[in-house]
């Protein structure tokens, strides 16, 4: 959390008891699905020591911080005849010795159920869950998040996938910035040549957020609607290594104007073996974001949580498989987000060393 | 709305574009040999099938509806002279576009007959030169250059099959894979023929372990691959990049969603167990084992591409398995069929 007077309401308060219940219902839920004989299961333990160039996330002042970091996630996967039952939990915690205020975790917990109808037609289900939470302070987030999708193939190795989402977010420290999200997406995949794939998707949005305010020339407005429709496409080729590139265009058209924006986004993913033993793995994702009122900075945050900004993300890890299932990880990341309030960026720097063990 | 791409999003968009590129130019790359002009014709033929196909389907289309037109005009009754005039036109046309119908019809037949001739004769190129890959497992040492040519080659080919028949084993015909026979009124040059025969084949085991050892490794390699790529985006998620499709990272990153291979074919061994147990290896009478499945599994497994090798890594290792008990049990054939032993 970057802001200090957000800091400052913090009061020391373990997790609160209604956040306790939904943790332990989601986990009554999945309960029985995970205590089932299923067939694949994955796990990773991730441990890692790191220094952050800018704690609080400032866009001014950057305040720089070592910190500790575990990791451990689980998935299960089983085929049941032509269904396919999925689950996978998540839990991360990110500590630092000198500044215990900042001391979080995350939890994830999600499943899926895929069922192939026919040779030609397959659904899935999926519902997720996850939080953030200060262990120290009242502050942090929930999202639930349920889709639906249809995958068909279509003659000449095409697919076409359909899915519709529902996506509910509550923050802890001001419900002013409860949102809902519906959104509906179609997906065009095929491959091209013997190692590659490319995909087209489309994608229209609604966002509600019903008790938000925005002050702006002595006038406030209660309550904000989103319309966002988004084109993208992308190629992932498996020669010599995995890389993935995409481009996506966002028009998000907002009841507030000055929240109002076109966002060009562009990504790549790659994985390569640089030796025997060694890969190298990176991501990088370059976003131009114009709001249609540019000159309006806003004095008030329009989101209350700095990490959830979106900008300029690159990541680079240079992985050493100690063992088949042990490996030694030196990652380096350069953020350029937008803090909590709109148009302004912070600048942030992680390097960290990872001990991995799946 | 106004939209002013910066350069650095029109350089993605050029990344884009070339690793298109680079896709579709490994696979023409992959064409660049003695097999290249008979693959060229054939692609050649294949579009022009294409094409009339399609004129085929227009022309169709316009005589429905020529017919459809006659029928109107020949409900209308009296006739007026340039009613009768239409009508007489029409059905001139229609004559004329069925002749011409008749004559893409039978261009089309040759043309197909022809395709057939082709993709034979490529086939049978192919069995050559896969032949030929696997002796060179003989000659070639362990790590060489030519040894890992000989298996790159081997799997290209058996795409190839794969692309042009439709099907991509097997070639035991010409690895002389048939079942070999000793009896006790075989002269020394019968036994000595035979056992060269025997020869054969075992090496032509000996190298398909080798190929498939080959796709087990590319497998636990894309495997990896994978794997890794999907723990750096899961600790990104983590971090709060947005997950706007979770399907669809799923399908990237794990590509195998659909269980069944495509062909539809199933990879698992319906014929029963053909180790040494099931041999019948008393001398003189001796019958080598039965290649008839083998070879069309481990030749769909050759052929499959490495996004869709991590998830056969079980079937790959179970072939392998098969093929070296097959292998042993030949080895067995041929030290009993030893006239010495």
């Amino acid at each position: 959390m970057g802001h200090a007077s957000q800091i400052e309401r913090r009061y020391a308060v373990k997790l609160s008891a209604r956040s306790a219940a939904i943790l332990l219902a989601m986990f009554v839920f999945f309960r029985p699905a995970i205590s089932m004989p299923l067939s694949e299961q994955n796990g990773r333990i991730q441990v890692s020591v790191g220094y952050d160039s800018n704690l609080y996330e400032d866009p001014q002042s950057p305040f720089a911080a070592p910190f500790l970091r575990l990791q451990y996630d689980r998935s299960w996967h089983k085929k049941i005849r032509s269904l396919s039952p999925a689950f996978q939990l998540g839990v991360w915690t990110s500590l630092y010795p000198q500044y215990t205020q900042e001391n979080k975790i995350f939890l994830h917990l999600s499943g899926s159920i895929d069922r192939q109808w026919t040779n030609r037609w397959s659904t899935r289900l999926t519902v997720l869950a996850r939080s953030k939470y200060f262990l120290a302070a009242r502050a942090g987030y929930r999202e639930g998040k349920a889709a639906l999708f249809s995958l068909h193939r279509l003659p000449h190795q095409w697919q076409i996938e359909h899915s519709i989402l529902l996506d509910l977010w509550r923050f802890e420290q001001n419900a002013r910035y409860n949102f809902n999200l519906a959104e509906y997406s179609l997906v065009l995949l095929k491959p091209v040549g013997a190692y590659g794939k490319m995909w087209i998707r489309f994608s229209a949005s609604r966002g509600w957020f019903p008790a938000f305010a925005w002050a702006a020339s002595g006038h406030v407005t209660v309550g904000q609607k989103n319309r966002t429709v988004l084109a993208e496409t992308g190629v992932r080729i498996l020669s010599p290594g995995l890389f993935t590139v995409a481009v996506q265009l966002a028009n998000n058209t907002s009841s507030i104007p000055a929240l109002s924006f076109v966002q060009w986004s562009s990504q790549l993913t790659a994985v390569w073996k640089i030796r025997p033993r060694w890969y190298l793995r990176s991501f990088f994702q370059y976003i131009t974001k114009r709001y249609s009122v540019p000159a309006e900075t806003g004095s008030e945050p329009f989101q209350p949580d700095p990490e959830l900004g979106e900008g300029n993300r690159f990541t680079l890890d240079a992985v050493w498989l100690l063992r088949n299932s042990l490996s030694l990880v030196l990652r380096f990341q350069n953020l350029h987000l937008e803090s909590v309030f709109r148009n302004r960026y912070y600048q942030k720097r992680l390097f960290e060393i990872l001990l991995e063990w799946q | 709305m106004q939209f002013h791409p910066p350069q650095r999003v029109f350089a993605s968009f050029l990344l884009l574009v070339a690793m298109f590129t680079v896709a579709r130019s490994q696979e023409l790359a992959a064409t660049k040999d003695s097999l290249a002009p008979l693959i060229q014709t054939l692609e050649q033929k294949i579009s022009r099938k294409k094409s009339l196909e399609k004129q085929r389907d227009r022309w169709l289309q316009r005589l429905e509806q020529k017919s459809a037109e006659i029928t109107q005009q020949k409900k209308k009754r009296p006739r007026n002279p340039l009613q009768a005039r239409q009508l007489e036109h029409l059905l001139q046309e229609t004559q004329q576009l069925s002749a011409e119908l008749q004559k893409l019809q039978s261009r089309l037949r040759r043309l197909d007959d022809s395709i057939q001739v082709v993709a034979r004769t490529l086939v049978r190129q192919i069995d050559k030169e896969l032949i030929a890959s696997f002796r060179h497992f003989r000659t070639a040492r362990k790590a060489s250059p030519a040894y890992r040519q000989a298996l790159q080659q081997i799997g290209r080919l058996y795409q190839l099959r794969m692309s042009y028949q439709g099907y991509a084993g097997p070639s035991f015909h010409l690895a002389r894979l048939l079942p070999v026979h000793f009896d006790s009124l075989d002269t020394p040059e019968d036994r000595k023929r035979k056992r060269s025969i025997l020869q054969d084949q075992l090496d032509y085991l000996h190298s398909l372990e080798t190929a498939l050892q080959e796709k087990e490794r590319q497998a636990r390699e894309w495997a990896r691959l994978y794997r890794l790529s999907g723990n750096l985006l899961k600790d990104l998620q983590f971090q709060e990049i947005q997950d706007e499709a979770m399907a669809k990272t799923d399908e990237m990153i794990a590509p195998n969603r659909w269980r069944q291979p495509e062909s539809g074919r199933t990879l698992s061994f319906q014929t029963p167990d053909q180790t040494a147990s099931g041999l019948s290896v008393g001398w003189p009478h001796l019958t080598t084992p039965d290649f008839s499945t083998l070879p069309a599994h481990a030749g769909y497994i050759l052929a499959l591409p490495p996004d869709k090798l991590p998830r056969q890594l079980p079937e790959i290792q179970k072939l392998i398995r098969r093929v070296r008990a097959l292998a042993d049990s030949l080895q067995l054939l041929i030290s009993r069929s030893d006239p010495q032993n």
